[in-house]
């Protein structure tokens, strides 16, 4: 049936006006690209406007969809380039920091992550599972775009480097590299939490 | 400045951080596993690396991944369901050779004008194979036609097509030819014979008539029409309706003999306006028709009809052109009786005068 094709025959099946097909397609990418985006502009709304910018413009471009295209490629280059704008026009405004304090001083309280972050865990375990989710945002939110992207690709998505490389649109030597410097970031910001690490399977 | 010999340490440690992460992330072949484990466990410093990294990745993978809502889900299927059309992008003709010839020929034979220049050409080309076959027919309006077309002597007709009546029925009555063994026309040569046995009722027939309706109308081709019905006790001539069981059996027969002699009539007025004259042939066989003439003149003088009636239809097969002109209307070889010779092979009397 449908759910045993490919995305590619999929989208073709889309194209003549199968929207089974395009619900099948949604169903299974929705979920890792919410988690692309959301990861990678750090805002829950912004997260869902850009996931629904994303499906709108492949329901667009479908016409225009090459079978000979990967279609995951197509799909995050299409959410990599709107996360990528995001940003660009982020710079140029002030946000409310995720993890800045919401009282005035440094002590006076929990930040906007915390109250944005569920609350399904005990409490002193979920502190502790607040405080590492935190310093992971935090830590990724450190990175450059160019880190960024690359390192939520291989890390979330499970993309090799060469289709990175296609998405990005840089060389794959590259995007090792930039995935080097990131993952070296990242271990320096997570530093604390390296008997954690050990610990975990 | 750089050497070359920094450059290749910078390319073999660029290889070497890249082999780290390709084991990391498992992007290396099984043959290639052993050899990158190797490698990187000569070199502490890339086991250290190897084994931070390790730990970023557990790390993150304590990260959950959290669900859309579903009702951008919704919008997206209210989006693509709308969008489907528009979307639906040209479709491959498949079917090779054949799908190639029709998608060729489909615009040209949708076209109203190749539509009705195909109709034209089946309609000639029918009429052209019917044409060469020799089973080209046109109807043309006849009396036959008109009788068949009048459904109030459709009962009438349909007698006249029944077998004839025996032979006392028809005593006084213009000889008929069955409408089984039609006479000669344009349409339908028939054969010679047919034309021969319709010769001999033509001067029988108009005496007939002369004698039997002196004031009738004059002959066309439309003679079924009911004016040549005689009036049957104070019926008119026009109502032709199918017999019923009242009617009494003299009105069936005078009808019959009516609807009889009109078809005689109009056989025989084809027949004559078709039949070619006899030609004069030579001066020997014209004496050779004289003598048999006297034989057949002296045999009725003695009363042997039957041998003169021979002899008469002798001459009718050898000359006829001198049977026409000396022995057809000879009063002594009628022997006042059956002239069956005129008659020809037609089992019809004509009545003699008296």
């Amino acid at each position: 049936m449908l759910h045993d094709e490919a995305d590619e025959a999929l989208m073709v099946l889309y194209q003549k006006g199968e929207v089974r097909a395009f619900e099948i397609l949604l169903e299974r990418h929705r979920k890792p690209v919410f988690n692309f985006i959301l990861r990678f502009v750090g805002s829950r709304e912004l997260a869902e406007d850009l996931l629904q910018d994303t499906f709108l413009r492949v329901i667009k471009g479908a016409a225009n969809y090459k079978r000979k295209a990967k279609f995951t490629t197509w799909l995050y280059t299409i959410a990599r380039n709107l996360c990528v704008d995001q940003s660009r026009r982020k710079k140029h405004r002030r946000h409310a920091s995720l993890d800045k304090p919401l009282g005035k001083g440094e002590d006076s309280g929990g930040t906007l992550l915390d109250v944005v972050a569920g609350s399904e865990m005990p409490s002193d375990r979920k502190a502790v599972s607040r405080q590492l989710h935190n310093t992971l945002h935090n830590a990724i939110s450190g990175l450059s775009d160019e880190q960024r992207e690359v390192f939520l690709m291989r890390e979330f998505l499970d993309m090799p480097f060469k289709q990175i490389a296609d998405v990005v649109g840089v060389p794959e030597n590259t995007v090792k590299s930039r995935m080097r410097y990131a993952l070296e970031k990242l271990r320096l910001e997570l530093e604390e939490y390296k008997d954690l690490a050990k610990a975990l399977p | 400045m750089a050497t070359p010999g920094d450059m290749d340490e910078n390319v073999d440690t660029a290889r070497e951080h890249a082999l780290v992460l390709e084991l990391l992330y498992g992007e290396l072949g099984d043959d290639q596993v052993d050899d990158a484990q190797r490698t990187i466990a000569n070199d502490d410093a890339l086991a250290a690396e190897l084994q931070a990294f390790g730990q970023v990745r557990a790390l993150m993978q304590q990260l959950p991944a959290e669900d859309p809502p579903q009702a951008i889900s919704a919008k997206l299927m209210h989006a693509a369901a709308g969008q489907a059309p528009a979307a639906t992008a040209p479709r491959v003709e498949q079917g090779g050779f054949v799908a190639w010839v029709k998608k060729f020929f489909m615009p040209l034979a949708l076209h109203p004008a190749t539509t009705a220049i195909a109709t034209v050409a089946l309609v000639v080309g029918v009429a052209g194979a019917l044409y060469m076959t020799g089973n080209w027919k046109v109807s043309e309006p006849t009396a036959e036609h008109d009788e068949v077309r009048r459904p109030a002597a459709s009962s009438e007709t349909k007698k006249a097509e029944a077998p004839p009546p025996p032979a006392d029925d028809r005593m006084n009555t213009a000889p008929a030819t069955p409408r089984g063994k039609q006479a000669n026309t344009d349409d339908n040569p028939g054969t010679g014979t047919d034309l021969d046995d319709a010769e001999p009722d033509k001067a029988a027939v108009r005496e007939h008539l002369r004698n039997k309706a002196p004031n009738r109308p004059p002959r066309t081709v439309r003679l079924a029409k009911p004016k040549e019905v005689p009036k049957i006790k104070g019926r008119s001539s026009t109502e032709i309706t199918p017999p019923d069981a009242a009617r009494s059996a003299e009105e069936g027969r005078y009808k019959d003999m009516a609807k009889r002699r009109v078809q005689h009539t109009r056989d025989a007025t084809r027949t004559q306006s078709k039949k070619p004259p006899p030609k004069k042939k030579g001066k020997a066989i014209e004496l050779q028709m004289r003598a048999l003439h006297k034989k057949a003149r002296m045999a009725a003088k003695k009363g042997a009809c039957a041998r003169a009636q021979k002899l008469g239809q002798t001459i009718r097969q050898r000359d006829r052109f001198y049977w026409s002109n000396n022995v057809r209307n000879d009063p002594l070889l009628r022997c006042g009786k059956v002239d069956a010779f005129e008659a020809g092979d037609k089992a019809v009397t004509v009545p003699t005068k008296k």
